[in-house]
C-alpha cells in the first residue's frame, strides 16, 4: 500500500471541513475523489500532499508520516508528486525553471525526456509562466509533478484547461504511470475523465467518506 | 481628457517618487545637519572632484529611472492612447511630469549654484531619467542546474527579486550609495575616523533597502511550497536568509565603496560594512515571514531592525556586528523548526 489515510481531520477556522476519513489506495491503481462542490475534495488532497495540515489523523506515504518528524516527513513527501486545483507557479519563472526546481528539491533526475515532449513542455520551455495559456501552466505544473517518477501522484483537477489532445495524453501518462506501480490519487467533476482512467471512485459529502466500505 | 492624462501619468509617478523625495529627505537631514556644510559646499565639490559629480549624478537617475518606467505604461493609460486626443498635450504633460520628479534634484542645484543650474539640471535628468526608463536588459533564460534544495530555492528567490522588484533594487541601490556618501562627507568635514559614520549609515540605509524585497522573497517561499514538498523547512529558511543576506551584503559593500570615494575609509570599512549588510538583510527574513500578508509589517520589521543597530554601533563601534549578526540568527532559527507546511 502506497497511500493510507487513517482518520483524518482537517478544520478551517471554526469550520469542521474533513471528519473521519479513511482512505487506502494500493500501488499500481488509480483512485478518483468524487462529491459536490464543498465535499471536501480539494482539501483532503491538499492534507495528502502536506500542504493543509489535519488537526487529527495520520497521512502515511509508503509508509512514512506526511506530517511526521522532519526527515520522516520529507521521506514521504519526496515520494509524492502534487498538482493542486489552482496550482500556479510564479508568473516570472519559465517553465524549465520550475522542472529544474522540482528535481532539485526531490534531489531526483530531470523529468524524463520522453514525458517532456508528450506534455508538448520543449515548445514552452523558456516561455515565462505568466506568458503562457491556462492549458500550457497546467501542462508545466503536470511536468512538474512528474519529475522524479513519483511512487504517489496527487492530482486536483487534472484536466482542466487542457484541450481534447491534453486530456488524451494525460490519460495515457497516468494510466502508464499507474502501470508501472505508481499510485495515483485525482480529484475531479469529470465522470468521463474517471471512466477512461479506470480509477477507483471514492465519493465524499459533506466531509465525509460516503461509503466507508469502498475506500479501502 | 488631459486632466484625466495628467491625473494617471502623475500619480504613477507620485507612487514611486515620493519614497524618494522622502529618502532624500532624510540623508539631506543628515549630511547638511551633520555636517553644517550648504548645498553649494556640495555642488561645489561636484563640480570640482569628477568622481564625485559623477557618482551623485548617477546615484540619482538610478533612484529616479523607476519613476520613469512608472511613467511609460501606466494603468489605464492604453485605452486613453485610443481617444482622439492630442499626441502633443499628452507629451508636454508627461514632460512636465518628468521634471517635477527632479524636485530634490532641481532644488539642490538650483540653492547650490543658481535658478538656472537648477533648471538645466531638473530638464537634463528628466530626459536621461525617461530615456534609461525604455532600456530593457536582455532576460537569460537557460535552464537552470541547480544541486540541491536550498540553492534551487535561493536560486528562485533570486530571480524573482531581479525580475519583480526592479524599482526596490534601485532604490536600495541609491540609498547605500547616498548613505555611503553621506558618511564619507561626515567624517571627511569633521575629520573623524571613517569606519562608524560608515556602519551607521549601512545600518540605515540597508534595512531600508531590504525592507523592499524581504516580502517579495517571503511570497516566493509560499508561491512555491507546493512544487517543493520534499523540502525541510531549514533549507527553505536558509534559502531565504541566503539571498537576503548577499543582498544586505552588496549594499554594505556600495555604502563603503561609495564612502571612499570621497576618501574615506578603505578595505576594512568595505569587509565590516559587507558583515553589517548581510546580517541586517538575514533579520529580513523574519520580518518578511510576519509581514507576508501586510507589507507595512515588513517596514515596521526593518526599521525596528535600522534603529536597533544604529543605536548599537553608536554605543558599541564595531564590536556591534556580532551583536546584530547574533540577533539575525536568532531571528531567522525559529522558522528553520516551524510547525506546518
Amino acid at each position: 500500500m502506497i497511500l493510507d489515510v487513517r482518520d483524518l481531520g482537517v478544520r478551517r477556522g471554526e469550520r469542521r471541513v474533513l471528519s473521519a476519513i479513511d482512505v487506502r489506495v494500493e500501488r499500481g491503481t488509480i483512485a478518483a475523489l468524487v462529491g459536490a462542490n464543498g465535499a471536501g475534495k480539494s482539501t483532503l488532497l491538499a492534507a495528502i500532499a502536506g500542504v493543509l495540515a489535519p488537526d487529527r489523523g495520520a497521512v502515511l506515504v509508503g509508509g512514512a508520516s506526511v506530517w511526521g518528524a522532519e526527515r520522516e516527513r520529507r521521506r514521504a513527501r519526496a515520494q509524492l508528486g502534487y498538482v493542486p486545483e489552482a496550482a500556479d507557479p510564479p508568473g516570472h519563472l519559465t517553465c524549465d525553471e520550475v522542472l529544474a526546481l522540482v528535481a532539485a528539491v526531490k534531489r531526483s533526475a530531470p523529468i524524463e525526456p520522453a514525458v517532456r515532449a508528450r506534455l508538448g513542455l520543449g515548445a514552452i520551455a523558456n516561455v515565462r509562466i505568466d506568458r503562457m495559456s491556462l492549458g500550457q501552466r497546467r501542462r508545466a505544473c503536470l511536468g512538474a509533478a512528474l519529475v522524479g517518477a513519483p511512487a504517489l501522484l496527487v492530482l486536483d483537477e487534472p484536466d482542466n484547461g487542457l484541450d481534447p489532445a491534453g486530456a488524451e495524453t494525460l490519460v495515457s501518462l497516468l494510466r502508464e504511470r499507474a502501470e508501472a506501480g505508481a499510485a495515483v490519487v485525482i480529484a475531479s467533476h469529470d465522470a468521463g475523465l474517471v471512466e477512461k482512467l479506470g480509477a477507483r471512485p471514492i465519493e465524499l459529502a459533506g466531509g465525509r467518506v460516503v461509503d466507508p466500505a469502498g475506500s479501502s | 481628457m488631459i486632466t484625466t492624462w495628467a491625473r494617471v501619468v502623475g500619480a504613477a509617478a507620485a507612487e514611486r517618487a515620493l519614497p524618494v523625495w522622502a529618502g532624500v529627505g532624510v540623508v539631506v537631514a543628515i549630511v547638511f545637519g551633520g555636517t553644517g556644510m550648504q548645498p553649494h559646499d556640495l555642488t561645489r565639490l561636484a563640480i570640482g572632484e569628477r568622481g564625485v559629480g559623477a557618482a551623485l549624478a548617477v546615484m540619482w537617475i538610478v533612484l529616479v529611472v523607476p519613476v520613469g518606467a512608472a511613467m511609460i505604461d501606466p494603468p489605464g493609460a492604453a485605452w486613453m492612447r485610443a481617444l482622439p486626443s492630442s499626441r502633443i498635450a499628452r507629451g508636454a504633460i508627461t514632460a512636465a511630469v518628468a521634471i517635477a520628479a527632479q524636485g530634490p534634484w532641481m532644488i539642490l542645484w538650483g540653492s547650490g549654484e543658481g535658478p538656472l543650474a537648477g533648471a538645466i539640471a531638473g530638464i537634463s535628468a528628466a530626459a536621461i531619467m525617461m530615456i534609461a526608463a525604455r532600456v530593457r536588459l536582455p532576460m537569460r533564460r537557460t535552464a537552470p542546474t541547480w544541486r540541491g534544495p536550498v540553492r534551487a530555492l535561493a536560486g528562485v528567490h533570486a530571480r524573482t527579486i531581479v525580475r519583480t522588484r526592479g524599482a526596490a533594487i534601485a532604490r536600495a541601490i541609491a540609498w547605500s550609495a547616498c548613505g555611503g556618501l553621506g558618511a564619507g562627507l561626515v567624517a571627511r568635514e569633521n575629520e573623524l575616523d571613517a569606519l562608524v559614520p560608515i556602519l551607521v549609515a549601512i545600518a540605515i540605509a540597508a534595512p531600508a533597502g531590504i525592507a523592499g524585497v524581504a516580502g517579495t522573497v517571503a511570497e516566493s517561499d509560499r508561491a512555491i511550497a507546493w512544487a517543493s514538498l520534499a523540502a525541510s523547512r531549514g533549507a527553505r529558511a536558509a534559502a531565504q536568509a541566503i539571498v537576503l543576506a548577499s543582498s544586505g551584503a552588496a549594499l554594505g559593500v556600495i555604502a563603503a565603496i561609495a564612502a571612499m570615494i570621497l576618501g574615506a575609509g578603505g578595505p576594512i570599512e568595505v569587509a565590516a560594512g559587507a558583515a553589517l549588510g548581510a546580517a541586517l538583510g538575514a533579520t529580513g527574513v523574519r520580518a518578511g515571514a510576519w509581514g507576508v500578508r501586510d507589507g507595512t509589517r515588513v517596514v515596521v520589521g526593518m526599521t525596528g531592525a535600522a534603529v536597533a543597530s544604529a543605536l548599537a554601533i553608536g554605543a558599541l563601534g564595531a564590536w556591534a556586528i556580532a551583536g546584530v549578526a547574533a540577533a539575525a540568527a536568532g531571528l531567522v532559527a525559529p522558522l528553520a523548526s516551524r510547525s506546518g507546511a
